[in-house]
């Protein structure tokens, strides 16, 4: 299992989130600081698509 | 040389610094007596870890915030760490651990007319650590 941080009190959001040992993950969901895993978290971000001027334009 | 208390707080991993007031980590020991006799003075030797971390914090009900953090965490186990300062972690500035502390107690309301509405946790039990080298 893992999890994304959500809000900035425990780590960077949109990161994954390891917890340290001994802290209880099941308060951290209920409290909505940090959400499961999905898959979209896995993929990689799109790439901007890149569009050149030709010089007439410019 | 005395300094200027500033610490880091976190609970279950989440920053309290925030919300903080006061901060007491005390780790303890039991002392046993081991007094016989014949002895000419009461004796006593070390018994199991008995620690103990109190926090007085502001109580503020938003999200990420300190009830939200806290309310999970009555009567099951969790990490509390204490940093002199938001430094790196260094002899100079030793992160305590604490794993497996419970918090058995949690005023849900604490109000005085006039004033910033606080509580006083208490997190009991649990093993000492110190983390004297990572960030």
């Amino acid at each position: 299992m893992s999890w994304v941080v959500v809000l900035p009190q425990v780590g960077v959001p949109g990161t994954p989130f390891v917890p340290p040992p001994g802290v209880n993950v099941e308060a951290l969901l209920a409290g909505g600081f940090i959400r499961p895993a999905s898959k979209d978290d896995a993929r990689p971000a799109p790439r901007r698509k890149v569009t050149r001027k030709t010089p007439e334009e410019t | 040389m005395p300094y200027l208390a500033n610490p880091v707080v976190t609970v279950n991993s989440v920053d309290l610094t925030g919300y903080c007031t006061g901060a007491t980590y005390n780790y303890r020991k039991d002392s046993l007596e081991s007094t016989v006799f014949g002895n000419t003075a009461r004796n006593f030797q070390a018994g199991l870890e008995n620690n103990e971390v109190t926090l007085d914090l502001f109580l503020s009900y938003g999200t990420g915030e300190v009830w939200a953090t806290l309310e999970g965490l009555v009567g099951v186990s969790t990490t509390i760490t204490l940093k002199p300062s938001s430094g790196n972690d260094a002899p100079t500035n030793p992160k305590s651990i604490l794993t497996g502390a419970v918090l058995f107690e949690l005023p849900v309301v604490s109000a005085t007319v006039g004033e910033l509405s606080q509580i006083s946790v208490t997190f009991q039990g649990g093993t000492y650590s110190k983390d004297t080298t990572n960030p």
